[in-house]
């Protein structure tokens, strides 16, 4: 690893900030990692020796060496059976921009070289439950709770918080010359009046905290004023006369300490605000970009006999978080210009490619993906838009494999819901275990999806096991957009599906489908095709799905509008025979069908199909 | 002058490394070398950086410096690191402390008007800018570090190494 800093030509150099020439100029850092090498010890069995907290610092050292050492592919003995999760090299630039900027930013400019990721099943499941079991921990620490508070509950917050220092400080600091806020913290687990400070200012934001500490602050000093008044007339004695008026505190003192306070107080409040606002409504924002040649995932489900490869090439992968204290917060776009997905075997006899380039003609990118998240409101909105171009997926049973792989067990099956947030995830944190009676943050998941593909083709090869004498269908689309919208109150799902230029054509050898693959992308009218289907086919379709609410017994509505463009089929004995036998093709589909509970059956369905302008047919099943 | 690194040594990398002391310290004054041997990283390190994890075990079998004074530091210090090792694991209820520490610093002047001498609380704080900052600064923007580094992820069985 090598760090150094760098001028705007990339080349090293001596940066003083404070120089004038260096006033408008960012800070520029380059990071390189060579042979940077990550790896997965799925089968580590030792490991509890150094988590051990009474192991000795210097048996972990040997210990931790070892355990590299296994991986180290340069060491002749490193142990053959850890794949290789990672391997390359890797330079980031990094830029501070906070040298000139009130608000720091960072920015990383990451080229990594080729990267090749191989994985067996069991890293996989191991990485899965990791990555489950980060998020859940960074959900636990999202302090979203302060936004929650409406303004009477914030009131009352606010009031027993002052209380409760002022009684804090009467108990504990009376006779110490200064208030000390670590003394509350190891008195929090205890004392009541400590648990409720502690609870305020985890809960109350910080201007609010100040002004209450501001009431405490002054109610505390109105304390010890009575009390030195009352020492004061109790010392008087038999020289009484002559201390009184030392001990007396005139109003034109305490007047002066309050207005003394005041003044201190606003111009602090001032600084707060300033001070706040730049670390948690800004925070500091991170921006990466990383260009990728080529990568590529091998993944082996069970044995070494089969494996799934997925390769890319032309990578580009942008994201932005806006405030590195809610992750969450971010806007990311990632590009890639190629890509295929295949299943081969041992002996890479054959690769049976479930998703591959359409043709070389076209050179726009194949997946653009677009996500954007954001909190606001107690709404966490995502929007993610998918723009595909010129591919071909294949239904092949082999995918089933690895879906079964990848897919999380039975038990830890969860529904997916436009609109249903993770709130209980956060409601498990143990900042709520010291505030019980915080209400349940209500946050909705605001989905908004669109995806627009273009030119793309899906086969479904007849007999997978052969694929080169095998005949299929191929089902072709010029256009095909689909988007999808939750509405802010949760009440239903919106999905529009628009499709543009379906054709269906069967081939009876795969030398006739890669024959004629290259014409069903032009604008053609194939309708003479012996093979044909149907051809030049629109449709356009609204669905939306209102959601059935807990508590109540209604069950979901379903409204389903269908405009049609003229179809026209071209049957003959021959397709309608291949036609009955393709439901056979999406067998494998039932071994990946689970058991859920069965919903009600829908009533108030409402579902209205218009065919070139004219209703034809309206149902409505209650 | 190995007494002398002893203490400006840590005010300029004890936010980053600890455990500077006579043992570990050697000091080839007039080259500008200074070597650091058995050292370890500030486990507060991540968490002032935000980081979602602890540091568990650290340490650097041998740390070289090449500090350019002669020159007045107007050459970036070359940091070269050997074996290196760290133990991390991702932490727990982090950003609640940081939040409530965070407040408390905040809320620590405020306070002080209710301390003994309550006059003493509105006295500006003494500024630490001066030269010891701008050399601080200059040094850690212009550092430049090589390393043989391996680093260790660990937790629940489930481990990164690279």
């Amino acid at each position: 690893m090598s760090v150094y800093t760098i001028n705007e030509q990339g080349e090293p150099d001596f940066f003083d900030r404070t120089q004038q020439k260096n006033l408008n100029r960012d800070l520029l850092k380059n990071i390189t990692l060579k042979d940077f090498v990550v790896y997965w010890n799925s089968e580590e069995e030792e490991a509890f020796l150094i988590s051990d907290n009474d192991c000795k610092d210097s048996y972990r050292k040997i210990y931790l060496r070892d355990y590299i050492m296994r991986g180290d592919k340069k060491n002749p003995e490193a142990h053959p059976l850890f794949d290789f999760s990672f391997d390359s090299r890797l330079t980031i630039k990094t830029v501070d921009t906070s040298v000139n900027e009130i608000e720091p930013k960072y920015k990383l400019d990451i080229s990594l070289e080729p990267i090749k990721i191989i994985l067996n099943n069991h890293q996989l499941r191991q990485i899965i439950e990791f990555s489950k079991e980060l998020k859940a921990k960074a959900q636990k620490s999202k302090v979203h709770l302060t936004e929650e508070l409406s303004e009477e509950e914030l009131l009352a917050e606010k009031k027993a918080y002052t209380n409760s220092l002022v009684k804090f400080y009467e108990n504990y600091c009376t006779s110490k010359p200064r208030f000390k806020w670590e003394e509350v913290l190891q008195a929090h687990k205890g004392d009541r009046d400590s648990q409720m400070i502690y609870r305020a200012l985890v809960i109350i934001p910080s201007m609010g905290i100040i002004e209450a500490t501001r009431e405490a602050v002054l109610e505390i000093n109105k304390l010890k004023k009575i009390s030195t008044q009352k020492k004061g007339k109790s010392k008087k004695g038999l020289f009484g006369f002559w201390q009184a008026e030392e001990t007396q505190v005139q109003p034109e003192d305490t007047q002066k300490e309050e207005e003394k306070f005041e003044e201190f107080y606003q111009s602090f409040m001032l600084a707060s605000k300033k001070m706040t606002k730049d670390k948690s409504v800004t925070g500091f924002g991170l921006t990466i970009s990383a260009k990728l040649k080529e990568a590529g995932v091998v993944f082996f489900p069970d044995t070494r006999s089969q494996h799934f490869c997925l390769e890319m090439r032309n990578i580009k992968l942008d994201f932005d978080f806006i405030d590195h204290k809610n992750l969450e917060n971010f806007k990311s776009n990632i590009a890639v210009f190629d890509l295929e997905f295949f299943y081969t075997t041992k002996n890479h006899q054959m690769a049976n490619h479930f998703i591959k380039r359409l043709n070389d003609y076209d050179h726009r990118n194949i997946i653009t993906l677009n996500l954007n998240k954001k909190f606001q409101d107690h709404h966490r909105f995502i929007e993610l838009n998918l723009e595909g171009c010129n591919f071909e997926i294949s239904v092949i049973p082999q995918i089933s494999e690895l879906i079964k792989a990848i897919a999380p067990p039975k038990d830890d099956e969860i529904e997916i819901s436009f609109t249903k947030g993770h709130s209980d995830k956060i409601f498990d944190s143990p900042l709520l275990t010291r505030a019980p009676s915080l209400k349940k943050p209500n946050i909705q998941t605001v989905l908004t999806f669109t995806s627009n593909l273009l030119q793309a083709a899906v086969t479904v090869p007849m007999n997978p096991a052969s694929l080169l004498e095998t005949d299929g269908w191929a089902l072709f689309f010029d256009k095909i957009g689909l988007s999808t919208q939750s509405d802010l109150s949760g009440v239903s799902d919106t999905w529009n599906i628009d499709s543009e230029g379906i054709r269906m054509d069967y081939f009876d050898s795969l030398e006739t489908y890669l024959r004629n693959r290259e014409k069903l992308y032009l604008p053609v009218d194939q309708t003479k095709s012996l093979y044909n289907l149907i051809s030049n086919f629109q449709l356009k379709s609204n669905i939306t799905i209102a959601k059935s609410n807990e508590e109540s017994e209604s069950t979901k509505n379903l409204n389903c509008y269908l405009e049609a463009g003229k179809a026209l089929f071209y049957i003959n004995p021959l397709l309608a025979f291949k036609l009955s036998q393709l439901p056979a093709c999406f067998e494998f589909l039932k071994s990946l069908h689970r058991e859920r509970p069965q919903n009600k059956p829908a009533t108030g369905t409402v579902l209205t199909v218009k065919h070139n302008g004219i209703h034809l047919v309206r149902y409505i099943i209650i | 002058m190995e007494k002398l690194l002893q203490f400006i040594l840590p005010s300029f990398v004890g936010d980053f490394i600890q455990g500077i002391d006579r043992e570990t310290l050697k000091a080839n004054f007039l080259k500008g070398k200074v070597s650091l041997k058995d050292i370890s990283l500030n486990p507060s390190m991540l968490s002032k950086l935000g980081a979602p994890f602890r540091i568990v075990y650290s340490n650097i079998g041998n740390l070289e410096m090449n500090i350019p004074w002669l020159k007045g530091f107007k050459q970036p210090i070359e940091l070269c690191l050997e074996d290196f090792l760290v133990l991390i694991e991702p932490n727990e209820d982090i950003k609640e402390v940081d939040i409530v520490e965070e407040k408390m610093k905040l809320l620590d002047r405020v306070t002080e008007f209710v301390s003994i001498n309550p006059n003493e609380a509105s006295k500006p704080e003494k500024k630490s800018e001066g030269l010891f900052t701008y050399y601080k600064l200059l040094i850690l923007d212009n550092i430049q570090v090589a390393s043989l580094y391996f680093l260790k992820i660990l937790r629940s069985g489930l481990r990164i190494f690279t």
